[in-house]
């Protein structure tokens, strides 16, 4: 199921009229920040929150930010991170990925140009996760299309043509893919008033590989679970 | 002057200090001795000015950093344009205008 909880965000730096920004940008953007201006507390309060991004300055009073990424990666959990720093001779060792760090921006930075790139790279690090992708209020999985808002679906860019039951039936799966429905289960997702039943899911199901499959014969989207239902593919990780 | 002399010059000139340092390693001669003490210092100095560079951009970095975050939260509405800020941004840019006055004279 999708995670509804705000995302949080650490940010450690040692000046506070940097870090006043950032949270206050951050903060109208949604997103749940916490805050710290040493490696010391940086790490107290990574265990704390468990944040989903880290924003981290290079150089702190009592150490860097480059221990603070390796400390939180030795934990055996990745968390991303995205580098601040004003020192070019820096940056190599950052991009070469030497560090594991997804990003970095360099000193001075506009705030804004900041909260764009929390947002890329948690949308990579959701994308990888095996998350649905969202292009508005559109899931996305590979060619396909489940957009929510136009209630229409779309493969490769062209309107497939589906009913609103199995519009239905694909937003269910499609909201959680690579996880197996049984037939039952899929209604009960599906908060059905009885109008489908468990052997007209199947047909459904046929009359959707029709229209959203390559190859019905070889479903590439919708998959038959055997001796349980069915599934959507999961995205690629 | 013997091949080693002048490759380590050759390296010396593209502020290779280590090749330059390696290629004199070997060789028994009072100019190479001589030559490899002021590689030594040319590559102390060189070492030094990075650092100095480094801390003077991080400086001016974290300076400008704050004053143009502030300036724009203020301007989207973000950030209250509080005497306390504007005094913050003022000590910013007053201890970047040090540490460039401080690199100008080391």
């Amino acid at each position: 199921m999708t995670d509804n909880r705000l995302k949080r965000v650490l940010v450690v730096d040692d000046e506070p009229e940097i870090v006043d920004a950032l949270r206050a940008y951050l903060e109208r953007e949604g997103f749940e920040v916490s805050v710290a201006g040493t490696l010391a507390a940086a790490l107290e309060t990574f265990r704390r929150v468990e944040p989903d991004l880290m924003l981290l300055d290079i150089t702190l009073p009592d150490g860097s930010g480059l221990d603070i990424l390796r400390a939180t990666q030795s934990d055996g959990r990745r968390t991303p991170a995205i580098m601040l720093t004003a020192r070019a001779e820096e940056v190599d060792r950052i991009v070469g990925l030497e560090l594991g760090a997804d990003d970095y921006v360099t000193k001075p930075f506009s705030p804004r140009e900041v909260v764009a790139r929390v947002r890329a790279v948690m949308r990579r690090a959701e994308v990888a996760a095996g998350a649905p992708r969202r292009a508005g209020n559109a899931i996305v999985i590979k060619d396909l299309e489940v957009d929510v808002d136009a209630h229409e679906v779309r493969v490769s860019g062209r309107d497939a043509g589906v009913t609103a039951t199995e519009f239905r039936i694909l937003r269910v799966l499609a909201e959680n893919p690579g996880q197996a429905f049984s037939r039952a289960a899929l209604l009960d997702a599906l908060h059905d008033d009885g109008s489908i039943f468990e052997r007209t899911l199947d047909r459904h199901i046929n009359n959707l590989r029709k229209k959203i499959e390559p190859d019905p014969e070889n479903p590439e989207y919708l998959y038959t679970v055997y001796g349980v239902g069915y599934k959507m593919r999961a995205r690629e990780r | 002057m013997n091949a080693e002399l002048l490759r380590a010059l050759d390296l010396a000139t593209a502020r290779d200090w280590a090749g330059a340092k390696a290629a004199l390693l070997h060789v028994d001669d009072p100019v190479a001795t001589r030559l490899a003490g002021v590689i030594a210092d040319l590559d102390h100095r060189d070492e030094a000015r990075r650092r100095s560079t480094a801390d003077l951009r991080h400086e001016i970095g974290n300076a400008l950093t704050i004053v143009q975050a502030n300036l724009e939260g203020v301007i989207d509405g973000v950030l209250e344009p509080t005497k306390e800020r504007l005094a913050g941004m003022r000590d910013a840019l007053a201890a970047a205008g040090a540490a460039l006055e401080n690199f100008g004279r080391s």
